[in-house]
């Protein structure tokens, strides 16, 4: 037995940890005993007709960018759903592919060359079969709607299309979420998680099978280790949700006693964290 | 490795994180068995992002 205290390190850390420390087997244990309490991914059997692609797709996926992995051709087409100020638009837009990127707020960037922008809802593209490709890069969390947004897509791309996105998960600050129900419920107000929170935190397969439900092919998907980020404190990062105030117009009141619920669990070092759970995933429009 | 890995899954795995990108290099950092599961662990990636055990009856579990 040492010292170490392994549970106090977040996962990327424990990861530095073990690589450091390759004589350390408690440490390696507990490395991997994390991992087998991750959310499973699909085992890949070794008599699966599609094992080396499957193998190929996971290496690519978890190793690269996401405009990497978008892969922009010259002369392609290409959406970029949600492009927030334009700079991921601008990166694929290198490539001398054509891009629009579209978003329900101005970009604050002028159109030139190869690059559109236009101030468009994701969930109402007015696209036909426009685009190689749709880009979409920690946008669509954001869209409670995500039938909507599949569909759009679907429709904006050409046969043979692809869509590469990647975007918050289930388990996504879930001890905050879990804390407001409590906090909200203590309160009389009746709080489903599920339809009362705003961002959409789908697990791998729910996302996976609205793609296949739509009639995308070859899907492959990517999730990873969650990853703590630094925040001023719980009341702001809630503050920037946004709630449906109409029916729970006092909300911002219980934000105070959220924090406090979640104080061991969030706060470390004097510092506040949130966990991000990040889903890949590419998907392509049938021939 | 243990006996129940199979080792062509290994030797296959490794060329395919060699070949996915021939401008790209993938290296690879730990290979390590779990002697409890015996199942193999490969750590490896630019970003030590991909992560993959082989099972001892040659499935692969990302």
């Amino acid at each position: 037995m040492n010292n170490v205290n392994y549970a106090a390190m977040s996962d990327r850390e424990l990861k530095r940890y073990i690589l450091t420390h390759r004589d350390d087997r408690e440490g390696f244990y507990a490395y991997m005993d994390r991992r087998r309490s991750r959310p499973r991914q699909v085992t890949i059997k070794l008599d699966d007709p599609a094992w080396q692609e499957k193998i190929i797709s996971e290496i690519r996926i978890k190793d690269m960018s996401l405009v990497r992995l978008l892969n922009p051709q010259q002369h392609e087409d290409i959406l970029d759903l949600g492009c927030g100020d334009g700079k991921k638009t601008k990166e694929i837009a290198d490539s001398g592919a054509r891009v629009v990127g579209i978003d329900i707020w101005d970009s604050g960037e002028d159109s030139c060359n190869n690059l559109e922008f236009e101030i468009k809802n994701a969930t109402d593209l007015d696209y036909n079969q426009e685009f190689d490709a749709v880009f979409s890069n920690l946008v669509i969390h954001h869209i409670n709607s995500p039938k909507q947004v599949i569909s759009s897509v679907w429709n904006a791309l050409k046969p043979g299309g692809r869509f590469v996105a990647e975007f918050y998960g289930d388990g996504t600050a879930k001890e905050i979420i879990l804390a407001l129900q409590e906090v909200m419920s203590y309160h009389n107000y009746s709080f489903d998680i599920n339809k009362d929170f705003p961002w959409y935190l789908p697990t791998q397969e729910e996302y996976c099978n609205l793609l296949i439900n739509q009639g995308f092919e070859g899907t492959a998907q990517s999730i990873f280790p969650p990853q703590k980020r630094r925040i001023v404190d719980i009341c702001r990062w809630l503050e920037q949700i946004p709630f449906n105030t109409e029916k729970f117009n006092h909300i911002n009141d219980y934000f105070e006693e959220v924090q406090k619920k979640v104080r061991c669990q969030l706060f470390e070092d004097s510092q506040w964290f949130v966990n991000y759970q990040h889903i890949r995933i590419v998907a392509r429009k049938s021939e | 490795v243990n006996e129940g890995t199979n080792n062509r899954t290994v030797t296959e795995f490794i060329s395919a994180v060699s070949s996915t990108y021939q401008r790209d290099v993938h290296p690879i950092h730990i290979v390590r068995l779990d002697e409890r599961t015996l199942n193999l662990f490969i750590l490896a990636g630019q970003n030590e992002e991909i992560e993959l055990e082989i099972q001892p009856n040659g499935s692969i579990e990302p």
